[in-house]
């Protein structure tokens, strides 16, 4: 034995000495490790401590702030944050979800009139930002930033929770915790045209500037990344095609945080796979070809990156298991059409 | 997203499963590759090639823990590059440092040529680590698990570095017995 080998063997040993010893940022004392039911709790507690208490959404007549402002003043001595904490909000008869992004840096300088109140809180406005992408918590060491992920979907969720091998009762409960904590909202699927309206406030084509596709970057073996560059990123920008964007993903219906579970039920197969060469399509670069990472730019300077269309599944998906209805062979072809997959 | 969802998108062959496991842990097993690896660039490729890895392994694999599953792909991956960077000349930083100290574990008189199964020495090595007290046991662990710097363990701890040292040194000592008396003394 020499040390390279014992250095070697201890990258084998229990995965629980591993995780009890992984590096925090902070820690102060030793942390538990998380239950096995995790996911189950983290959506009940988070079920439980929502109060529907939507207010009026008042006029602002502030100073605009665009996108790019609030995000300068988060970075000014702030924290970014990936999905830290989620939480849910009233918004126009449906419950949105909304993701904490950021805390700290100015953002109590941009902290505007109050949105919504639920038990998480009070919910406001970034001053002079009609469209609802970002929210502001207060709490109590100042504002945190959230950010819109999806619109609660209870039969998305109930999915969500059989693809996890959860129990009838467990599915029970769940319906029962949503029909008790969101009586009078809408729960059914939505369209991203739903998504556009009420978050970003696009009603139409014209509200939209540019639409940015970028290859997969799934695949980054040396192939994989000739794939991307070939692919490359394409702006549109012209009219014509952000009409033809607008209509073609409006009416996509999306599940919500789904976990997938509608993506499977729909696709046993790659339905517009190009070819049957090799069932792995990520490494053989199929799924790099046939895969465009969005960003959705509206005339305010707001832009969505959660878009990512693939047309092996005819579909689109998001971060955080959030997925869309298979698309019908002709929005395929119409998309296909749009973003040069061929 | 959880990791039993996470790991089912693996098996359905869909590629947000990379997505979804770079966003989870990718700080985590940059983390684990930086400490390893001299250079930013060789460590980001090593968390790529980590996806690839994991998309190779599973199926058949189902971890009951994706993130040591995931940590301890990136921890072989980087060895092994930092293993190629040596043959280069290109190696160092704060493994070679603890591969130095780990060197002290090695009995005098084993053999470079001594056939040793990995799953073997490990099993001992559970064992070792099963009898220490958590405190030293979460110091080695950080130390030669994840080579974090005596001055990163000191902060994440809140003690000084001159317990951490001598924590550290006295597991080496207790192991370097423990495994003398295991039969790995030549």
């Amino acid at each position: 034995m020499d040390k390279e080998q014992l250095m070697r063997a201890l990258g084998e040993i229990d995965d629980a000495y591993i995780m009890e010893a992984a590096p925090q940022a902070v820690r102060k004392r030793p942390r538990l490790l998380w239950p096995a039911a995790a996911a189950c709790a983290a959506l009940a507690l988070a079920l439980a401590g929502f109060l529907y208490h939507p207010a009026p959404a008042p006029v602002t007549q502030a100073p605009e702030t665009t996108q790019s402002a609030l995000l300068t003043a988060l970075k000014n001595g702030g924290v970014q944050e990936t999905a830290a904490r989620e939480a849910f909000v009233p918004v126009e008869g449906r419950i949105a979800v909304y993701e904490q992004i950021g805390s700290g840096g100015h953002l109590a300088d941009l902290t505007g009139e109050p949105f919504a109140e639920t038990e998480t809180g009070v919910w406001r406005r970034v001053t002079g930002m009609e469209a609802l992408k970002y929210l502001l918590l207060e709490e109590e060491n100042g504002p945190t930033l959230w950010e819109f992920r999806s619109f609660a979907v209870l039969d998305g969720a109930l999915m969500q929770l059989e693809a996890a091998e959860a129990t009838e009762t467990e599915l029970k409960e769940l319906r029962s915790q949503y029909a008790a904590r969101f009586p009078d909202a809408d729960l059914s699927p939505y369209t991203y045209g739903d998504v556009l309206r009420i978050i970003y406030g696009v009603e139409s084509a014209d509200d939209l500037k540019s639409v940015t596709a970028s290859p997969s970057v799934a695949n980054n073996t040396d192939e994989g990344k000739a794939i991307q560059r070939e692919v490359g990123t394409r702006v549109y920008d012209d009219p014509e095609t952000l009409q033809l964007f607008y209509d073609a993903v409006s009416p996509v219906v999306c599940w919500g945080s789904c976990g997938w579970s509608a993506v499977y039920r729909d696709r046993t197969e790659y339905r517009y796979s190009f070819s049957t060469d090799s069932d792995d399509k990520l490494t053989s670069g199929e799924e790099t070809w046939g895969t465009r990472y969005l960003t959705v730019e509206t005339d305010t300077g707001l832009t969505n990156e959660r878009w990512k269309y693939s047309s092996l599944y005819g579909m689109f998906f998001e971060f955080g298991g959030v997925g869309t209805e298979s698309l019908t062979p002709e929005q395929v072809n119409d998309l296909n059409a749009l973003f040069g997959i061929e | 997203m959880d990791d039993r969802e996470i790991i089912a998108l693996y098996w359905a062959r869909a590629e947000q499963a990379i997505a979804e496991t770079d966003r989870r842990y990718g700080p985590y097993c940059r983390a684990i590759a930086r400490r390893i690896l001299p250079s930013p660039e060789d460590g980001e490729e090593c968390v790529s090639d980590t996806w690839l890895k994991a998309w190779q392994t599973m199926p058949p694999q189902k971890p009951a823990c994706l993130r040591a599953f995931l940590g301890r792909i990136t921890r072989n991956l980087a060895l092994n590059r930092l293993e190629a960077l040596r043959a280069d000349k290109r190696g160092g930083g704060e493994s070679s440092l603890a591969l130095e100290e780990l060197g002290e574990c090695v009995p005098a008189g084993g053999s470079v040529e001594q056939a040793v199964e990995e799953r073997a020495l490990a099993a001992v090595l559970d064992r070792f680590l099963a009898e220490q007290s958590e405190d030293n046991r979460r110091l080695f662990v950080g130390r030669y698990w994840y080579m974090c710097s005596v001055a990163e363990l000191a902060r994440q701890y809140e003690m000084s570095e001159s317990k951490v040292k001598m924590s550290l040194l006295r597991t080496r000592n207790r192991l370097r017995q423990r495994l003398i008396e295991e039969g790995y003394d030549g």
